[in-house]
């Protein structure tokens, strides 16, 4: 079971994949059609690091929320503490387990063991962006002024 | 001796066309691509005349979607310029045709060197909205930064874009660099690579130079100083008034004669020298005596070691302001007495496109060797009395020679002077 | 034997210094700062930075470019960097003790890393006030309004090659000069193509240097924007801490580096004091990505052994590396590796500094910053120290100077700069002991 923090139903992603995936398209500079819901950033549509920045800055514009900066890491180690998540740049059992269950959206066969805490962002696909943003903006309704 | 330096490939774009023949051909015919600007409301201007490349349309210029987000309008008119230039060298298929550790030395030997106008006002007015916002408090400037300003921003205004995604796209890996040194960038973009490829360094290298200065506050401010024209630009007319300014780009590609005749390149020339030397009186002097200009030429031709009787004609720089045309008509004169060679400037048919300029001159200057026909001045009425001695022309002249001396000068007092010959087809 | 003949090798000798830097307004006080591990990273003071994510920098402090420079007209032209550039070379120039003369004029070439358009941030304030109060420019109010209040000062300030000009007017340079701009690669390049001038015979004397200043909040924001910066506000001193395991961005700074380089026989000859000899360069593209630097090193390791076959030198002849070292997570990591690749073993033998531990990124200055480090690492036979290394990232193990005072012999230091962009530089400076003519 996923704890309710992180409780995201489909109906809320595809509620807003189709302005996520229209901003990717247009950060990436890319046909709408490959922007996939499954499509990895960085593998599927060669996305570099600086392009999550674009990224994020573009939909907190589209969406009017807030997304403050290294929020993915953040979410992604949730309750774990920076030594149960990761140890030596790589993470932990407790780590891993945690990840893959964040990053839920995310096919099982690509978590191999051992991952660089710093190879998480190879994992994002387009839904990973539609999580951020429902996420962002239940946040936002609990606590109006952002 | 040092190693020969052939050229392999040209790519240029500007407002009188988007190939080097096009160009050639409009300036030929006598037709100027100078005209109102469009880019912007400029009805109410004082000056509103400059060499715009009309509808242009960014796709069809670089297809790479994603980089129209990183770069400005210069870069993709060096990055198209550059991709002609690559493509009529014929580059990519006679790589990807070698076994791969071939190709990896091919691009490790392979030089990229750029030159360019370094940035623009607008550039800077993207911090506008959030300056609105801040009303004046640094404080809110900060905190709204972040949800302002695209964190592409720096990227987009880097000076060297282009080398930096002429790299990337085609995988060349060796010496370069950026030359932001106004006019003279292209010229010397040219005279880096050629010296890198004399020295051993690259066996083959693209030299470009861009440049799109065609924006409010720059047109204002060289309205401000008296350079720009009234009507049209007039080289070394009694009547010139200034300068307009253009946009653009050309390319070449360089090879020692070596690497050219290795993988069996069509030769369309050959640089045979250059040089560049400083007046530095200050950012907009000019000594009235030509001084820079004469040493320029008198090194590039111990650098080509010729003499001055085997330049058979000349593309002067040819700006249109008083001063520039007057000193540079001087420096010719010093060096070639009163029988210079057949001379032409082509600036009037396209506007003074700053850092490219030079660079599309000697393009120019390659095609009118090959079509044995130095274009002449269409914009030229009464040869001022103080530039008599050159052989400028309205119409076309013979070259005297397959040796063309091409001549560029920019703010600090640069000069420079390039040679090259065209290969006879 | 046949027909060849090979021309003796050109050599060049550095043969003056100037810094203006965030340790010191000259380079004595540079270099004890970086020898005693004084820190020039502190809150920023020159502006108002409370709001932004980063509030810490590397400012060059009570600089007065008046100290160094009579020509008061000649500042009028001049921004802040400016007043760096003409400081640094200043003082160069004074520690050469040669100058430009009516007859050495059209020898003396200058080249230099900036050339970026520069626009200070009251001007720009004064623009946005006059033409775009509501956050959008106005076009067609330039052109009515534009024109009395064109100031041509604000021009000539802002133009990419003003530096350039600057320096050629003030000193008196006549022959080959240029601006170059390869991003925070620039002065490395600067330095570098400096040395082929003399070679090539273009030059026999050459000013060369880096310069910059982005410490203003259109700068300051634009790094910040890319999360580039060390976000350690409460700890500047510690901020910067290239190799450690706990790095999280660089530290912006700014000021100006400059070298006096000089035709080896012809500095010989008039008893010149020559700190190092500029012996190899190397410059490569890494065609990889804009920011991303690729994880194998490829790019800075052809840099690297193309300054190495430059100088002649072999790898083990290697002493002392001031590394590009910025401290962001992923440069500090792939340089690492690209030094492992081109030394291999002896990489463990060579001692390996940032100084940007200290004093920041001096981004188009840098590089020539730290060329003139690395002489005067050689002169005196002193390490400077990377600072705040206290747990090396397991993927940068090389010999970093953690100690100080580090007393060492150099006989060849090699300098890194790695631009975004893609563009690498590497310069190699030899012991003039073991220059052998």
């Amino acid at each position: 079971m996923q704890s309710s923090y992180d409780t995201i139903s489909k109906d809320e992603v595809m509620e807003v994949y189709p302005k996520v995936a229209e901003t990717i398209a247009e950060a990436l500079g890319r046909d709408l059609d490959d922007v996939k819901l499954t499509a990895p950033l960085m593998e599927g549509l060669d996305a570099e690091s600086i392009d999550f920045l674009d990224i994020v800055f573009r939909l907190e514009r589209q969406f009017k929320v807030k997304i403050p900066r290294g929020k993915i890491a953040e979410d992604a180690r949730g309750t774990l503490s920076e030594e149960e998540f990761e140890q030596k740049g790589y993470l932990t059992q407790a780590g891993l387990k945690r990840l893959q269950e964040h990053l839920s959206e995310v096919s099982p066969e690509r978590f191999r063991s051992p991952i660089k805490a710093r190879d998480i962002p190879r994992l994002f696909t387009v839904e990973t962006f539609c999580k951020l943003v429902v996420r962002a903006q239940k946040q936002a309704t609990k606590s109006p002024d952002g | 001796m040092s190693k020969k330096v052939m050229i392999t490939g040209e790519g240029a774009i500007c407002a009188a066309g988007k190939d080097p023949d096009e160009i050639w051909k409009a300036a030929r015919a006598g037709r100027s691509a100078i005209d109102a600007i469009q880019q912007w409301d400029s009805s109410n201007w004082p000056s509103r005349l400059a060499g715009e490349i009309a509808d242009l349309n960014p796709r069809a210029l670089v297809e790479d979607r994603k980089l129209h987000k990183l770069v400005r309008r210069t870069d993709l008119l060096g990055l198209y310029a550059a991709s002609k230039a690559i493509e009529d060298a014929g580059l990519i298929p006679h790589r990807d045709a070698l076994d791969p550790a071939q190709a990896d030395l091919f691009n490790d030997r392979t030089g990229v060197y750029v030159g360019g106008g370094g940035g623009a006002y607008q550039d800077q007015y993207d911090y506008f909205p959030l300056l609105t916002a801040a009303r004046g408090d640094l404080g809110i400037f900060g905190r709204q930064l972040a949800t302002t300003v695209n964190p592409m921003w720096l990227l987009r205004t880097l000076p060297n874009n282009v080398l930096c995604h002429i790299g990337i796209r085609y995988a060349f890996k060796g010496p370069n660099a950026c030359i932001t040194n106004h006019t003279a960038s292209g010229m010397l973009a040219v005279a880096e690579a050629a010296a890198a490829l004399r020295a051993g360094e690259a066996d083959r290298a693209v030299a470009v130079g861009h440049d799109s200065p065609i924006e409010p506050e720059t047109i204002l401010y060289f309205h401000a100083l008296g350079l720009l024209a009234a009507d049209t630009i007039r080289p070394f007319d009694s009547a010139r008034s200034g300068t307009l300014l253009g946009e653009g780009a050309a390319a070449l590609v360089l090879e020692t004669a070596a690497a050219a005749r290795a993988r069996g390149a069509k030769v369309r020339g050959e640089f045979l020298g250059s040089a560049c030397v400083a007046e530095g009186e200050g950012l907009l002097s000019i000594r009235t005596d030509g001084d820079g200009l004469v040493r320029a030429i008198v090194l590039a031709l111990e650098d080509a070691e010729i003499g001055p009787a085997d330049v058979g004609m000349i593309v002067a720089h040819g700006n249109g302001t008083p001063p520039s045309d007057a000193s540079e008509a001087s420096a010719i004169r010093h060096i070639f007495g009163t029988k210079p060679p057949p001379t032409t400037a082509f600036k009037w048919a396209f506007g003074h496109l700053l850092a490219a300029s030079g660079i599309l001159d000697t393009v120019l200057a390659l095609d009118s060797l090959r079509h044995g026909d130095v274009p002449g001045i269409a914009t030229l009425r009464e040869l001022d009395p103080a530039c008599a001695t050159l052989a400028v022309s309205t119409t076309a002249q013979p070259p005297r020679s397959g040796v063309a001396l091409v001549l560029g000068r920019g703010f600090a007092g640069t000069n420079a002077a390039l040679l090259l010959r065209a290969s006879a087809d | 034997m046949g027909g060849i003949v090979t021309r003796a090798r050109v050599r060049v000798a550095i043969t003056g210094l100037g810094l203006v830097t965030p340790l010191g307004n000259d380079t004595r006080t540079t270099w004890e700062a970086l020898l005693t591990g004084r820190t020039g990273i502190a809150p920023i003071m020159t502006f108002d930075a409370s709001g932004f994510p980063v509030r810490i920098g590397a400012e060059v402090k009570g600089f007065d470019p008046r100290t160094a420079i009579e020509d008061r007209k000649l500042l009028k032209f001049s921004n802040r960097y400016h007043g760096f550039a003409l400081g640094a070379a200043e003082e160069a120039i004074r520690d050469a003790g040669i100058r430009p003369e009516n007859a050495s004029a059209a020898r003396w070439g200058c080249v230099v890393g900036s050339g970026m358009m520069g626009i200070e941030f009251g001007e720009l304030v004064e623009a946005h006030r006059r033409f775009a109060v509501d956050g959008h420019i106005a076009p067609e109010r330039f052109g009515i309004d534009g024109i009395a209040g064109a100031d041509p000062l604000v021009f000539c300030r802002s133009q990419a090659n003003n530096g350039l000009s600057l320096l050629l007017q003030h000193f008196g340079i006549r022959g080959y000069a240029t601006a170059v701009h390869t991003a925070c690669a620039s002065g490395g390049q600067a330095v570098g193509t400096a040395v082929k001038l003399i070679r090539r015979g273009t030059a026999d004397f050459v000013l060369t240097g880096g310069f910059d200043s982005m410490l203003n909040p259109v700068g300051l924001a634009a790094f910040c924007l890319l999360g580039a910066l060390s976000p350690d506000n409460d700890e500047p001193e510690r901020a910067s801490r290239p190799f450690d395991r706990t790095r999280n961005g660089f530290i912006l700074g700014e000021g100006a580096g400059f070298l006096v380089l000089e035709e080896w026989n012809a500095a010989c000859r008039r008893g010149a004091r020559i700190y190092a000899e500029l012996a190899g360069d190397g410059n490569s593209l890494s065609s990889y990505r804009i920011t991303d630097s690729h994880p194998s090193g490829d790019g800075p390791i052809q840099a690297m052994a193309q300054a190495l076959a430059d100088a002649r030198a072999r790898p083990e002849d290697v002493d002392y590396l001031n590394a590009h070292g910025t401290s962001t997570p992923m440069n500090d990591r792939s340089e690492c590796a690209a030094v492992r690749a081109v030394f291999g073993a002896h990489a463990d033998r060579i001692a390996v500094s940032s100084t940007k531990s200290l004093m920041g990124h001096l981004i188009a200055g840098a590089g020539a910053v730290e060329a003139a480090i690395c002489a005067l690492a050689i002169h005196h036979g002193l390490l400077p120290l990377n600072a705040n290394l206290h747990e090396p990232d397991p993927e940068c193990d090389l010999d970093f100077v953690r100690d100080l005072p580090h007393p060492r012999r150099v006989g060849v230091a090699i300098s890194n700069s790695f631009g975004f962009g893609g563009s690498n530089n590497c310069v190699i400076l030899r012991n003039p002991e073991d220059v052998h003519i």
